[in-house]
């Protein structure tokens, strides 16, 4: 249990740190929060699924347009929950979700 | 030569204070004691610490391996990989008790899996565990495999592939029973499974040649390709090498790896490989299914680029190639949220 927020830790994420040959943890470049939410948020936005980052914890809130919503924790939570609230498997290998996402980066270039 | 324990080369979580452990497997009878036998020999008097799970309650290997007896901890009645999984956890603690200090003899321990366990499950033991992972640090899972039934016990037996599959260093034994046409050609077979691993040849317990990982035999490469390819003798097993000399954003990796494995977590079998990481620099990669190690940043010089090399059940090559070229594409940009 954090002893600042009383959050129960759930598992870590594989992604979440770095180990080191050296025996230390290394730290990800600051702002890599912000890019991974907005990451999963041009993933979800396919299957007509929103997610936020309240800033607090670990946590994110995925959403969809009907108003249901789940916090989840983690990468690995993240996609269970967008799971549960798609009518449509999120899938990386999906057609329709790639071309999405490379529309997205032919907008931006 | 030290056969079993890895050598200074850092594996997955090399971390100093912890105790290294090696986890053995092997179908059943393709000499995992022996194994173990003739390396004990050859460290004496600093024996590791062993802990040996047993399928059957009666303690086989425990007679065999008679002169390490008081070295090991047994398991048995059940694989380790299921149904003896806490059992397992269980003797891991009680052997820190053994030597609370430490002492630089007994950092290695050596776990020799029942022949019928999936190391998979085993080291996500370790690596999980709330009282082993602060204690305990996977260095290498080394795989047996028969000279005179390993191929048939890859073809009829899962298992046997999974634990290949699995392996960072694969001994191939009993070369001496057979003629050197067919090691060569199991060894080629089991390489073309699992590129990623080391593989040696050995014959009664000693070491005859052996066979680099695919990684370190081209470490040079650095161009972006792709190759699938199917393995005639296990169906839709296919490995796939994803290549590119851009360093990669880890946030957009991760959204990506965590993304594939969660819809495709057990046909993904095997995850290696060295990354180029933006503003972080090489990170080893190293899981087995769906189940990830703590990714591990390199500081030793390592040739430059990201080479990983999944080996996957029934994907489509052409769409992985695809799909992580689109997401690895959004490295540096912002989506809009």
């Amino acid at each position: 249990m954090c002893v600042l927020c009383y959050e129960f830790a759930s598992e870590e994420h594989w992604s979440d740190a770095l180990g080191s040959d050296a025996g230390t943890t290394v730290g990800f470049p600051p702002g890599g929060r912000h890019r991974r939410t907005a990451l999963i948020a041009a993933v979800l936005r396919p299957y007509g699924l929103t997610v936020s980052d309240p800033g607090q914890g670990r946590h994110v809130v995925v959403g969809d347009l009907k108003g249901s919503s789940e916090v989840a924790a983690g990468l690995g939570e993240v996609w269970a929950a967008a799971q549960r609230l798609s009518s449509r498997p999120v899938d990386v290998l999906d057609d329709l979700l790639l071309d999405s996402l490379a529309k997205e980066i032919g907008q931006r270039a | 030569m030290t056969l079993l324990l890895a050598t200074p080369r850092p594996a997955y979580g090399s971390v100093t204070d912890r105790r290294r452990v090696t986890i053995l497997s092997g179908f059943l009878g393709s000499g995992k004691s022996t194994l173990l036998r003739s390396h004990a020999r050859r460290l004496s008097p600093l024996i590791p610490r062993v802990v040996v799970n047993d399928y059957a309650s009666i303690e086989v290997d425990d007679i065999l391996t008679g002169d390490l007896r008081r070295h090991q901890r047994m398991v048995t009645g059940g694989c380790a990989c299921c149904t003896r999984r806490d059992e397992l956890a269980q003797a891991l603690r009680l052997s820190l008790d053994d030597d609370p200090s430490g002492a630089e003899e007994d950092r290695d321990v050596i776990v020799e899996t029942s022949g019928l366990s999936d190391p998979g499950p085993i080291a996500f033991t370790v690596a999980h565990d709330p009282v082993l992972k602060h204690h305990y640090t996977l260095a290498e899972i080394c795989v047996t495999v028969d000279a005179l039934t390993g191929a048939a016990s890859l073809d009829r037996h899962a298992v046997a592939m999974r634990q290949v599959l699995a392996a960072d260093r694969i001994f191939v034994t009993k070369a001496d029973l057979v003629d050197e046409r067919s090691v060569r050609s199991l060894v080629d077979r089991i390489h073309a499974m699992n590129p990623t691993a080391g593989l040696t040849v050995t014959a009664q317990g000693e070491p005859r040649w052996s066979v680099p990982p695919r990684s370190a035999a081209h470490p040079g490469s650095t161009e972006r390709d792709l190759q699938g390819g199917v393995e005639p003798h296990t169906g839709s097993v296919s490995t796939i090498e994803l290549r590119t000399t851009t360093p990669l954003d880890w946030q957009a990796f991760s959204v990506w790896l965590s993304l594939l494995l969660h819809e495709y977590g057990p046909r993904v079998l095997r995850v290696k490989g060295r990354l180029d990481i933006q503003a972080v620099g090489p990170v080893a990669l190293n899981g087995v299914q769906h189940i990830i190690h703590r990714p591990e940043h390199l500081t030793h010089p390592v040739p430059p680029g990201t080479r990983l090399i999944l080996i996957t059940e029934g994907l489509d090559t052409a769409t992985v190639e695809r799909s992580f070229g689109v997401f690895m594409g959004l490295a540096g940009k912002e989506p809009t949220s």
